[in-house]
């Protein structure tokens, strides 16, 4: 009752800030008033705070079943578990856009508090840009998704969470998601900044680097959180369904990639200025895009949120961006020039220019795909599904290639590759690559892109170990240090290095997993009497019999499969449908066997007779586990990245070691 | 890959071609923004068809000039099109008689088998056939069933019906048409 | 126990679950029909998949590839009908034919054309006189050698600084 007043108040009391804060930083930016960008500074914080007493009052009429608000009336129920009425914070539209704004103003705080002294030149820009962007999601949510909109009449529960939300991972998964796509605003900050004021040297770089791949861990974390979800929620044995939302936040991902390589030669040779700010702004701009995609209706998705009127609000800020930037971008090309030239060809910086190249077309591939159904309709009257078929065979190789360049970048030098070093990297790399493809002739695997595509795995696996070794030996070599010790001296010395080849390792190992999954699925659809058993692979599994209970908010209806394999049993599956009590479709809930080996996934797919006969379809994912291993060694490898381990003092130890090496900021 | 120095020239061409993509895209983005909501088709000349009915024959729209046409779209997995079915039929018989109505049934987003079996069970008389590769449905905007579509004898469309129709509204459209 | 008897299944009349012999001879199972499903979309809702949509439509469609297969079409042939009923929705993908082709062509296309002026503009590059300014990284580590053999040197160099 009081805390929908108290929320709306303090977001327009925030706006109020922001807007405040916007033209303040402006004017300081102008005239270099260093009070006036202290004001705006501090702003930040009082924005923030205003936006988490807003979030705690709605948290709290949804913890507290407060159904005179609409949002808590339209997400949750009376007896909906405490975790998932918090979870409906960000489970729908409006209370999503002020999570969002929650999470901007985390980031922009910690920017504000970076600010204090340091980049005193790009402050006032930064702050009045951070401003601006909040200044803008406020609007959206005060005046197009209000989640303090109060009910004209009184309900005594509320209609309840979709069930296909009630899952621990889609209370997760969003947050990573969240933090990932408002991540790329500091960044986007920056960038804008540097080339407002023309300060487009490599000072704005050292910052956003270190901002873009904290938001790039935290939306990588989101993506494979999100396919755990999918994975275990939407029962067709798959992850990835290449829906809209997923592309969504697939696209950012992919120009965000591209700009963590590309800015390294930035740094390394002052070139690509104007590449690394067209993609620093694409990648915010495309997480801009992707929300309006999915959630202003022009796209139907299976996870879209209802249909609101927050289209043309985004939209108008979509296109104020766009042109903004590009006309600041002319405007200051004369200052963006190359300082230098590419030595070679063949050289590190041409195999990370490709990957640019490839990393856009997939992404540019990938967004044709996720808006054609809308133009296909538009345009051509023909309503269209655009889905896997599509992306596999577009994307798909795409994605090869990409794995091809990954190899070639990891083994290359900077500058020049000379003959003899290409021999000397590629020779066991190559061999390990050929040993693949023998193995999988052995295994009867016919297929030549399937044999390409273990070569290309092998190959790059080999490249980056080759690469630790290689390093590792030359420490030992000039230090003297035990293996374990050098190992670790690399981490430290060049944690940015290591710790992306640790990236690469957990993407290969990731796409082992999605090649394995995606060719050597197992599946079989059978129905089965009590008693009556199928076998898939190597297991044996026998159906008991079906069950059901009450649980909470809906009805549990289970089968039971006895699962043995060689002859020993090994567990039971209980493949669920739960039918909730607010829904009318049962959502099935799937029963998972994991190994090492693959995933054993059952789905309890209908029933006859209470359970005689019951159907199910089964699947066996190989290697299934090792797509999320692989995420988790990419997060731990991008941690690394960004850990700051103490420098000075190890550096220091270094050069007194040996020979004296002038320190070269990585 | 821009980065590199660019002659002037090239460089105003790559300016242009930027724009170019950024305009033809946000105007895609727009022009679905605003026409996203758009309803079914309500008024203007009615989209021609030709509908392969299920008992044989073909019925084109733009021959029934003259007519007042009542095109019912409906799916026999669909619970509010049964409701509607026996009033449809029953109305259908007391005006078939008179030259100037004619009732069309569109069976939308179904199998052949299922809807045989509907029209039997509801012993529906007028011509009903199969929306293939539902044309129709793009045309009319169809979103959902039921939806009934009235066209006048001049061949517009008249009004579009969208939930269950009952005898008296039904009477009362198509007489209101007819008395144009 | 009460919602046991509500019957939720993907009824298959019609056909061989019981392994009676179809015209072809070989009994059609519920992993044929959902094998031959896997590939097409369902027509209604949003990006579905025919296999695991479990609408009423979907269900029926399900029945009818049960059927041609019991007649011994092909999947193609039964993708081809479906296109013909629902319209290319069904398909997963965009048409191969038209406007659509921008889709299947436009990325690929790209790829090529900026790989191939990627690579005519390296060329014309590398090919000019290399010039190193002062100060840059680069000239710096010029002038840091700490061991006799080039390869080792250049993997100190690499891991000295990036």
């Amino acid at each position: 009752m009081l805390f929908d007043q108290i929320g709306y108040v303090a977001l327009s009391l925030a706006l109020g800030v922001s807007l405040y804060g916007m033209i303040v930083g402006a004017w300081s930016a102008k005239n270099g008033n260093r009070s006036w960008q202290e004001s705006a500074r501090r702003g930040i914080y009082i924005v923030t705070g205003l936006v988490a007493i807003a979030s705690a009052a709605l948290v709290y009429a949804l913890a507290s079943d407060d159904f005179t608000l609409r949002y808590v009336v339209t997400h949750t129920e009376r007896n909906l578990p405490l975790l998932y009425k918090l979870a409906a914070f960000w489970g729908g539209q409006a209370g999503s856009i002020l999570f969002w704004i929650l999470v901007l103003g985390i980031y922009a705080s910690i920017a504000a508090r970076q600010l204090r002294r340091q980049n005193q030149a790009l402050a006032p820009y930064v702050l009045s840009i951070l401003h601006g962007v909040l200044a803008f999601f406020l609007i959206l949510s005060l005046f197009a998704a209000n989640p303090f909109r109060i009910m004209n009449f009184v309900v005594s529960d509320g209609q309840g969470l979709d069930p296909l939300l009630q899952n621990y991972w889609m209370v997760i998964h969003p947050i990573g998601l969240y933090f990932g796509y408002v991540g790329f605003t500091i960044p986007f900050a920056y960038a804008m900044a540097a080339l407002i004021s023309g300060r487009l040297g490599n000072a704005w770089l050292k910052i956003v680097r270190r901002w873009a791949l904290v938001a790039w861990v935290a939306l990588t974390f989101g993506i494979i959180m999100g396919s755990q979800w999918a994975y275990i929620e939407l029962s067709w044995g798959g992850f990835w369904g290449w829906d809209p939302v997923e592309n969504a936040s697939l696209i950012p991902w992919l120009t965000g990639t591209a700009f963590l390589h590309s800015l390294i030669i930035q740094e390394r040779r002052g070139m690509l200025k104007v590449w690394n700010l067209l993609l620093i702004f694409l990648t915010f701009w495309l997480t801009i895009v992707g929300t309006f995609l999915t959630r202003s209706g022009v796209i139907e998705s299976v996870h879209a949120f209802a249909i609101s009127n927050i289209g043309p609000i985004l939209f108008a800020f979509i296109v104020f961006l766009v042109v903004s930037f590009l006309a600041l971008l002319f405007w200051r090309w004369p200052q963006l020039q190359s300082e230098q030239h590419l030595d070679a060809l063949l050289s590190r910086e041409t195999s990370f220019l490709y990957n640019n190249l490839l990393f856009l077309v997939i992404a540019f591939a990938t967004l044709l795909g996720t808006i054609w159904p809308m133009v296909s309709e538009m345009v051509l009257r023909d309503k269209l599904t655009v889905s896997a078929p599509f992306f596999d065979k577009v994307d798909g190789p795409a994605f090869l290639l990409l794995l091809i360049l990954m190899a070639a970048g990891a083994l290359l030098s900077w500058r020049r590759t000379s003959w003899s070093t290409l021999v000397h990297q590629f020779r066991w790399p190559l061999v390990c690559g050929v040993i693949a493809m023998v193995v999988g002739l052995v295994a009867n695997e016919k297929r030549p892109w399937l044999l390409a595509t273990f070569f290309v795995l092998a190959l790059n696996l080999a490249a980056v170990l080759q690469e630790y070794i290689l390093g590792m030996l030359a420490r030992r070599h000039a230090h003297h240090e035990s293996v374990s010790a050098a190992l670790w001296r690399l981490f430290q010395r060049n944690p940015r290095r290591y710790g992306g080849y640790l990236v690469h390792i957990g993407i290969i190992v990731i796409a082992t997993a999605i090649v394995f999954q995606h060719n050597y699925q197992l599946d079989r659809e059978v129905a089965l009497m009590p008693g009556q058993n199928t076998t898939i692979g190597q297991y044996t599994l026998t159906y008991e019999g079906l069950r059901s209970r009450t649980v909470g908010n809906h009805q549990e209806i289970y089968a039971t499969l006895q699962m043995q394999r060689n002859g020993h049993l090994v567990g039971i599956l209980r493949p669920k449908r739960n039918l909730y009590f607010k829904g009318n479709q049962p959502v099935s809930e799937v029963a998972l066997h994991t190994t090492l080996k693959g995933d054993l996934y059952a789905v309890l797919a209908g029933w006859e007779n209470g359970g005689r006969p019951a159907s199910f379809s089964l699947y066996f994912n190989p290697l299934m586990i090792w797509l999320w291993i692989g995420g988790y060694v990419a997060l731990l490898g991008s941690i690394v990245a960004i850990w700051p381990f103490p420098r000075g003092r190890l550096a220091a130890a270094a050069v007194s070691a040996r020979a004296p090496v002038r320190r070269v900021e990585a | 890959m821009n980065g590199m120095k660019a002659p002037r020239r090239s460089l105003l061409a790559l300016q242009i071609t930027a724009a170019l993509i950024v305009l033809a895209f946000l105007g895609l983005l727009g022009i679905s923004l605003f026409t996203q909501n758009r309803g079914q088709r309500h008024s203007g000349p009615a989209p021609d068809f030709t509908l392969q009915l299920f008992n044989g024959g073909a019925m084109t729209l733009s021959q029934q000039r003259g007519k007042v046409v009542v095109i019912n779209v409906w799916a026999s997995w669909c619970q509010p099109c049964k409701e509607e079915a026996r009033t449809l039929e029953e109305v259908w018989q007391r005006y078939k008689g008179r030259g100037d109505v004619l009732f069309i049934g569109v069976n939308w987003s179904d199998t052949e088998k299922q809807a045989r079996a509907y029209i039997k069970a509801y012993g529906i008389t007028y011509p009903n056939g199969p929306d293939l590769g539902r044309r129709i449905g793009a045309a009319y905007h169809v979103r959902g069933v039921p939806e009934t579509y009235f066209i006048d004898k001049n061949g517009n469309v008249a009004e579009v019906y969208i939930s269950v129709l009952n005898a008296n509204t039904l009477t009362r459209k198509i007489d209101n048409l007819l008395a144009k | 126990m009460l919602l046991l008897a509500v019957t939720f299944t993907v009824k298959q009349p019609g056909l061989a679950a019981d392994g009676s012999p179809t015209p072809t001879g070989t009994p059609v199972t519920q992993q044929d029909i959902m094998r031959v499903a896997a590939t097409m979309y369902c027509p209604l809702c949003v990006g579905e998949r025919l296999d695991v949509c479990e609408i009423p439509l979907c269900r029926e469609m399900k029945v009818v590839i049960g059927e041609k297969l019991a007649v011994g079409e092909t999947p193609a042939q039964i993708r081809t009908f479906f296109v013909k009923q629902y319209g290319p929705v069904v398909l997963g993908e965009p048409p191969k034919q038209g406007l659509h082709l921008i889709t299947w062509l436009l990325p690929a296309a790209a790829l090529l054309l900026i790989g191939i002026w990627l690579f005519l503009r390296l060329q014309r590059e590398t090919s000019a006189p290399v010039t190193i300014t002062a100060g840059t990284p680069d000239a710096q580590t010029k002038a840091t050698g700490v061991s006799d053999d080039p390869y080792l040197q250049q993997v100190e160099k690499e891991t000295e600084k990036w």
